[in-house]
């Protein structure tokens, strides 16, 4: 039996306010097993951005202990939850976050020269998922010319560009229009099962959601339904 | 060394959005850079330049180096007590006899002296004598204290032929006997109103030397009317008057064929200090009770001049590299708004799992290569001006109201000095990456929770 990408045990997180401390999340606990798609819903304010962001190791929680791809990350340098991030994990947010000044084919590259991949094998792939999301003839443009949709399905292609084992989505059709969104979430949910990755994400849509392998309630600050 | 990635995002962020060559506020910063290394370049070729030529004048015309022999004191007399009953009656209670003094100075057939001028380094030596003295003029009845140089004619070819400030009376550089050259300083002390002019060619003067003698009226000091032919000017030579030898060795008390100076000229005038350190250790060693040697170097008599053009030169160069130091704020100021700017960029490229350290290459990428570019475009304007100089004059003396400015710089010496080049260009690489290290700091603190949370 193979061992979850995610393990997530009691996760507290706390933010000091100027009238107090704001306990945000209150004890998640969860786990995602290889290929597993798993969505989490929640009220906006819920906390699902700050919990993709510890599962991500941008943040860290203030108790409880996480595991990704089976490497505990509490005793980790920043250095090292750097290297973690970079071999693991991907992440696709509600607005593109391409970088503008790469066209689309150097979005899709720069993370795998980030990990060392040589460039040729880096185009390549990038070229192969550019043409898998529909862009093989966008490819030298930059965001600023490609339209919203085209924007994500390039986010799209970039975090999975590594293969990463978990792959960490926060709203990523929430920025589009309905039918662009459901052609982006089909072909996540594609490329996602062809690569066989482990996905976590957050959405308000309940319909998307349910297309899901499993849907997760993130309410009053503690996850249920996991 | 940047890595692929780090390199590619620097030069992303370099050309901006747009994807041009590079951005605006990247080329004024390129550009800002570039005219603060051509400026120290050219400065620094101009200083060099007034450097070369104004030594050139003085190691050309003073001697490289001066070897002065130190004479011993004047014997004391010796006493021995009297023995004639007479004399005691008399008061006289002993009787003293002054043994003869050495002969004042060193001859030509020294060994020493040949030994020296055999030196592979030594390119002419000339004999003198040398002392102190006063200059009167006695229809105003003015004095001024002078130091007497008695010059073989070709040393004073050597000192005033071709002089850019030397005037003879008659048109040449020659000194008869009875005729005298005098310094700025000398005329000018002599001048009422205290300025050097060229009023006293033709006059005569008393010479008088403090070396005096014993005569039935006591001591009187020996003096001399000399005709003054040359005026000239200078550095260290403008309070020293000029006479034939001949003239000067009787004035100054010298047996004939007897100097007290050697004015050496040298191949390399830069190895004056070396070479009259030398010979000071070699020679301190075999000095006697009679007599040593004492040397100085051009360098020692204008050391005033020598350490005022090393100052000028450093003061000039700190000036300019506060122009490069501009430039390099402006590359702060330009890379901490790109680091405000690409915020949302630099987190993603966290979450990428870009470092810290990767994230603060970049933007030191970025000034290394603004540096790198602005260094050798900088060099290229600044050589290019220094090499074709003359062309650029004389462009410059077409248009009317530059002519005159022309004809200034076109008689300016210019001196490119690769040490110097390469100093502009270290120095402008150095203030330039150092300015890109905070915010590459400030790039590398970029918290990818912190900004990513609210977008």
């Amino acid at each position: 039996m193979s061992e979850p990408n995610l393990i997530l045990r009691d996760i507290r997180r706390a933010f000091l306010q100027p009238d107090g401390e704001l306990e945000v999340l209150r004890g998640c606990s969860a786990q995602i097993m290889p290929g597993e798609l798993v969505a989490m819903v929640g009220m906006s304010g819920s906390g699902k951005s700050t919990l993709l962001q510890i599962c991500g190791l941008l943040d860290n929680p203030t108790s409880g202990t996480l595991e990704i791809g089976g490497h505990g990350v509490e005793s980790l340098s920043d250095r090292e939850r750097t290297r973690l991030r970079r071999g693991t994990v991907g992440f696709v947010y509600q607005f593109h976050h391409l970088l503008p000044e790469f066209t689309a084919l150097e979005n899709v590259i720069l993370p795998q020269s980030v990990a060392g991949v040589p460039a040729v094998a880096a185009r390549a792939r990038a070229r192969m998922l550019l043409d898998r999301v529909g862009l093989g003839h966008r490819l030298d443009h930059r965001p600023g010319k490609l339209s919203g949709g085209e924007k994500q399905r390039v986010a799209v292609a970039r975090a999975i560009a590594n293969r990463p084992a978990l792959l960490l989505a926060d709203e990523p059709t929430g920025n589009l229009d309905p039918e662009t969104a459901e052609q982006v979430f089909s072909l996540f949910v594609e490329l996602t099962r062809e690569e066989q990755l482990s996905v976590l994400m957050a959405t308000h849509n309940e319909a998307l959601a349910a297309r899901m392998d499993r849907v997760m309630r993130l309410e009053h600050g503690r996850l249920s339904g996991s | 060394m940047l890595r692929s990635f780090e390199r590619q995002a620097s030069w992303k962020y370099l050309s901006g959005r747009n994807g041009g060559f590079l951005s605006l506020s990247a080329l004024f910063s390129l550009a800002g850079i570039a005219i603060g290394v051509a400026a120290l370049i050219v400065a620094s070729a101009f200083l060099n330049g007034q450097r070369d030529a104004l030594l050139d004048a003085i190691q050309g015309r003073s001697p490289h180096v001066t070897l002065t022999v130190v004479e011993p004191p004047p014997p004391s007399p010796v006493c021995t007590p009297e023995t004639d009953a007479l004399n005691i009656a008399l008061g006289i209670l002993e009787t003293c006899i002054v043994p003869p003094s050495a002969l004042k100075g060193f001859t030509a057939k020294d060994p020493l002296i040949l030994a020296l001028l055999d030196r592979a380094e030594v390119k002419a030596g000339y004999f003198e004598v040398a002392g102190q003295g006063m200059v009167v003029l006695p229809s105003s009845g003015a004095v001024s204290g002078t130091y007497i140089r008695g010059l073989s004619p070709e040393a004073i070819e050597q000192r005033l032929v071709g002089h850019p400030a030397a005037y003879a009376l008659t048109g040449t550089m020659e000194l008869a006997r009875g005729e005298a050259a005098l310094g700025y300083g000398v005329v000018a002390s002599l001048n009422p109103d205290g300025k050097a002019s060229l009023a006293l060619l033709g006059h005569t003067l008393d010479l008088v030397s403090p070396d005096g003698a014993i005569t039935v009226i006591g001591w009187t000091p020996r003096r001399r009317d000399v005709k003054v032919n040359i005026v000239f000017g200078g550095f260290a030579e403008r309070n020293e008057t000029y006479l034939p030898l001949d003239s000067a060795a009787t004035f100054l008390g010298f047996e004939p064929g007897r100097f007290n100076n050697l004015q050496l000229f040298l191949h390399d005038a830069d190895e004056a200090a070396a070479f009259a350190r030398g010979l000071e250790a070699e020679w301190g060693e075999i000095a006697t009770t009679e007599r040593s040697f004492r040397s100085s170097t051009w360098e020692d008599r204008n050391q005033a001049l020598v350490s005022t053009l090393g100052i000028q030169r450093v003061v000039l160069i700190l000036v300019l590299a506060l122009i490069v130091v501009v430039a390099a704020f402006n590359i702060l100021a330009s890379q901490i708004m790109l680091v405000r700017e690409k915020r949302r960029g630099i987190a993603l490229l966290r979450t990428l799992g870009v470092g810290q350290g990767s994230v603060a290459r970049i933007f030191i990428g970025m000034g290394l290569f603004l540096a790198l570019a602005g260094c050798g475009l900088g060099l290229c304007i600044g050589l290019s001006v220094v090499l074709n100089f003359d062309t650029i004059i004389g462009a410059f003396a077409g248009v009317p109201a530059l002519a005159g400015a022309a004809d200034f710089l076109g008689s300016v010496q210019v001196t490119l000095s690769p040490n110097d080049s390469l100093l502009a260009v270290g120095l402008a690489l150095a203030i330039t990456v150092l300015a890109t290290l905070y915010p590459a700091w400030q790039a590398a603190r970029t918290e990818p929770a912190e900004v990513l949370r609210y977008v």
